[in-house]
């Protein structure tokens, strides 16, 4: 299926971004028509790929994330990316509990978080270049479908 | 959908602040500290009520903390980070941690995280301080 439309979003790795990063892509998605529970999840994909970015990638200092996100007639494709520091051991991070900052209060859930709330997250990292979160949403799903019955 | 084109078509400075803010309060009550959650927790704002509550748990006599969320609408998992670790300080105590009017999306975050089991839900706040041993 051909996209319907498309953006690009990149801004500095400030925590005040996160909040706007998760806004401007609901926003985005919204023409889609999906449920307020799909937008939810959505929300909070993106809040925690870019706060990890935020944290982890950038370990505080400052650089750019980008968000590239691609609209179907049903689903959502978007990409979250850094040139931070990546990610040494791809599948030891996406653990749930796993942190690798206990000290500031990490639940390591993030990972976890994403692959609950969206169809598909794909990571693909160079340590020392930079992440690359790939998130799919799949609108009126039958997961999603099965959740409004419940 | 329908809240975010609302919120959307809203987008004057106070507005947008208002969005991105998270307001928390707190009062005490026989031992227990009642704070009060609005907006949107996330990694930006878990540290301002972190510090918020730290601030008033340095009070030895406060022993079991009751957190209405009511006005909670969202919630990632920094916010998750953040309740453990005050429960960690109450239990320390050999308090209890207690959370009202949890919405869903609240409620998705709270059980797929396991905090249901450090964290009790209770229905409404009067519940929450008879089980901490009010009235």
């Amino acid at each position: 299926m051909d996209k319907t439309n498309e953006m690009v979003l990149r801004f500095l790795s400030r925590s005040s971004n996160e909040s706007f990063a998760r806004v401007t892509v609901a926003a985005f998605v919204a023409q889609n028509d999906p449920t307020l529970e799909e937008i939810t999840d959505i929300k909070t994909a993106i809040s925690e790929a870019v706060t990890n970015s935020i944290i982890h990638g950038y370990e505080d200092g400052l650089g750019y994330v980008e968000i590239k996100a691609v609209l179907y007639p049903r689903k959502l494709i978007a990409w979250v990316s850094d040139q931070g520091k990546g990610i040494e051991n791809i599948e030891k991070a996406r653990q749930p509990l796993y942190t690798s900052k206990p000290e500031l209060e990490r639940s390591g859930m993030g990972f976890t978080v994403m692959e609950t709330f969206m169809d598909e997250v794909d990571v693909t990292s160079t340590p020392g270049q930079g992440t690359i979160v790939k998130l799919i949403k799949h609108f009126g799903s039958p997961v999603d479908k099965e959740r409004e019955t419940k | 959908m329908k809240n975010i084109v609302m919120n959307a078509g809203k987008l004057n400075s106070q507005r947008v602040k208002e969005v991105i803010s998270l307001h928390v309060t707190a009062k005490k009550r026989k031992g227990i500290l009642i704070v009060a959650l609005e907006g949107e927790l996330d990694h930006h704002t878990a540290g301002v009520v972190r510090d918020f509550i730290d601030k008033r748990l340095e009070d030895p006599t406060i022993r079991n903390m009751a957190m209405d969320v009511t006005g909670l609408t969202f919630m990632d998992s920094s916010g998750i980070g953040m309740l453990i670790g005050r429960y960690k300080i109450i239990s320390k105590r050999g308090g209890k941690l207690g959370v009202t009017h949890t919405s869903s999306h609240i409620d998705r975050i709270f059980r797929i995280s396991g905090l249901y089991k450090i964290i009790r839900a209770y229905n409404g706040l009067e519940e929450a301080l008879n089980d901490m041993g009010v009235n």
